[in-house]
């Protein structure tokens, strides 16, 4: 194969490389299967198999989360009822999801999760394969929820529940896709969210006249909310059997609220081709000042030509007050304004930072919405091309650091970003895959100089391993080790990527 | 590697260990995610694992879990086209998943044959006799295959692209 298909199919699928086999689990598997795959039991003891299923419907009906057979038990029932507090916690990965959703959000719409409470609340089936739901609490009477690669949503406050009689009932749909060959407008899958708690059934009403049973989960307080994730299923992805309407009814069958889909057709858009027709896109023209002005005390430092102020309400001001080679380059053209928070939540290292992509101007300001504080540094990044060794050094346009957390980040960041940009190099791609000797004399023969002036080391690990490696200015070695032309380990993730 | 008269699970362990990643890779080729990937590699082992007894020893241990890795993969396919319900797209390690827009169309307009020997040849570093094992079909079948296949790929790798 030529090289650049080699090297495009090789980008396509993970090398896996940090992945490990695990023979214990195979072994497991395939005594389950072996076990499972004998005469089955209720073949064998008809009677018997009958008694215990009827038992084990008796054990579910009664089951608490403490047993963990919700998610069994959702195919059986219209509400099941799950204690929050008792609960499993969270994963931390999905904890910080719940943290991270205030980012970006203006003050008066974040939803003030208190993420360290996340709990795993049930398991639905959503496309054949179990999902888990994750729900949260808000600091103001609400909740957010997740499901698990699937939709999620908030109700920040505790008036957005209008707990009353009907309080809310929200229902999220998914149409079919030209993949699966179904309408765009069939509905194939509906979740959402509800809140008032007589609630006892949620029936889907179909174009055939057939309803069907939503099972759905209710959660305990201080959630207290129910939620739902049903796949619609195939026999009513046509026009005479789709989904006509979701009713919510309380005990005794009196309806609460009900959403209808009406399937009108979409009035066609506008004939208009000329509209578009030369209309070059504008740069987009970023706020001037910040609304609101940065409040004291403010941190304010100056590097690269800009000076940054950032308020303790979090905003931030950037302003030009002196050129560069850089930034002369890129006038008229977009860069992106950005500033972040360096924080460790639940053990994940995290960049957390905001910024606004427009034109590059003398003066940009914005809210620095989700941040918090302390801001560690700011830059002006340009969506300009690197190659190694690279012109800016492996530099933003303009760096500002605003403390020494962000003085160091923006250091090791360029070591990471130099050794990423030269391993991951296109001919890189092709001296790597030789054995480890030669490919080390290949590449020190082919980079000469500019090799030797970087800070750049290779070592020969074994016959076909090399190891790549660059220390920082704050003493932090990098790494890459590539083992027959593949990367085997490196620690550059978060600061720069390599394949 | 070739045993005769059915395969010792010592020989299916060292093969699983030995060729552990690129069995991963070819099923995250063919299936499109790591979560099924691995759980594809997890049952093609298990499956191997169950019914070694019926290994005769008339082609290489290898071929033979490379065919039930197809089977296990087509069985996936075949189960997810049942459900038919479209799972998020993953990153590839660069983390860009609009990579190589022009190849990955290709790659899904290739015949399914034609496919499963790129992902062979490449992912699971097969030769052409071996795919052809797996597949069931003759080398030379094989060779036009992915001769073919390199073509038509070439073709949306234009020289000006660049990483």
């Amino acid at each position: 194969m030529t090289d650049l298909l080699e090297l495009a199919l090789d980008d396509l699928v993970p090398n896996f490389a940090d992945e490990q086999p695990d023979w214990a689990g195979v072994v497991a598997r395939s005594e389950r299967e072996r076990r499972g795959s004998r005469r089955p039991p209720w073949r064998r003891h008809p009677r018997r198999t009958a008694a215990l299923a009827f038992a084990l419907l008796l054990v579910a009906l009664l089951a608490t989360p403490a047993f963990g057979v919700q998610q069994y038990v959702l195919h059986l029932l219209g509400r099941k009822n799950v204690s929050f507090s008792a609960s499993p916690s969270a994963p931390n990965v999905v904890k910080k999801q719940f943290l991270d959703l205030p980012l970006g959000a203006p003050k008066q719409f974040a939803p003030n999760v208190n993420a360290a409470e996340a709990r795993v609340v049930a398991t639905f089936s959503i496309g054949g394969r179990p999902r888990k739901l994750w729900v949260a609490p808000t600091r103001t009477g609400g909740y957010c929820y997740t499901f698990e690669l699937s939709i999620g949503g908030c109700r920040q406050a505790r008036a957005d529940r209008k707990v009353g009689e009907k309080g809310q009932f929200g229902v999220g749909w998914m149409g079919g896709s030209p993949r699966r060959r179904v309408n765009a407008t069939i509905v194939t899958r509906i979740a959402g969210d509800l809140t008032a708690p007589a609630a006892a059934k949620i029936t889907a009403s179909y174009a055939d006249g057939t309803t069907a049973d939503i099972p759905f989960v209710w959660v305990s307080a201080p959630i207290s909310a129910g939620f739902f994730s049903y796949d619609i299923p195939t026999s009513h992805w046509t026009k005479q059997h789709r989904l006509l309407a979701v009713a919510l009814s309380a005990k005794g069958g009196r309806e609460l609220d009900r959403q209808a889909f009406s399937y009108n057709p979409r009035p066609p858009l506008p004939h208009n081709p000329g509209r578009l027709r030369g209309v070059k896109p504008q740069p987009r023209v970023l706020p001037a000042t910040a609304s609101p002005a940065p409040s004291a005390p403010t941190v304010t430092r100056t590097a690269d030509g800009f000076r940054v102020v950032v308020g303790h309400n979090g905003s931030v001001q950037f302003t030009r007050i002196a050129t560069t080679p850089i930034l002369s380059e890129l006038a008229g053209g977009n860069v992106s304004f950005d500033c972040f928070r360096l924080t460790k939540e639940f053990g994940i290292f995290t960049v957390r930072g905001f910024g606004q992509w427009g034109r590059l101007a003398a003066r940009v300001g914005f809210p620095l919405d989700g941040v918090g504080q302390p801001v560690d540094g700011c830059e002006v990044e340009a969506s300009i091309g690197r190659r190694w060794p690279d012109r800016l050094h492996n530099r933003a346009a303009a760096e500002i650091p605003l403390t020494d957390a962000g003085r160091r980040f923006f250091a090791n960041r360029a070591t990471a970003r130099d050794l990423a940009l030269f391993v991951r190099s296109r001919r890189m791609h092709t001296l790597r895959a030789e054995p480890a000797k030669e490919a080390r004399a290949d590449i020190v023969h082919t980079y000469g100089s500019a090799l030797a002036d970087s800070g750049i080391r290779i070592d020969v690990v074994s016959t076909d391993t090399l190891r790549f490696s660059e220390r920082s200015t704050t003493n932090r070695t990098y790494f890459v080790t590539v083992r027959r032309g593949r990367i085997a380990k490196q620690n550059l993730k978060p600061y720069a990527f390599v394949f | 590697m070739v045993v005769q008269g059915g395969a010792t699970e010592a020989a299916i362990e060292q093969a699983y260990r030995l060729h552990f990643a690129r069995f991963l890779r070819f099923g995250y080729a063919l299936l499109g995610s790591s979560e099924q990937a691995r759980d594809a590699v997890q049952e093609t082992f298990a499956t191997a694992l169950r019914s070694r007894e019926s290994f005769r020893g008339q082609g290489s241990l290898e071929g033979w879990l490379w065919t039930t890795m197809l089977n296990v993969c087509r069985q996936e396919q075949r189960r997810r086209r049942r459900f038919s319900d479209a799972e998020p797209t993953e990153q590839t390690t660069n983390g860009h998943v609009a990579d190589w827009p022009e190849l990955r169309a290709l790659i899904a307009a290739l015949p399914d044959q034609e496919r499963k020997a790129v992902f062979l040849r490449y992912y699971g570093e097969l030769s052409q006799d071996e795919i052809a094992e797996a597949l069931g079909v003759r080398p030379g079948t094989v060779g036009a295959a992915l001769n073919h296949a390199r073509n038509k790929l070439r073709s949306g790798l234009r020289p000006e692209v660049t990483r």
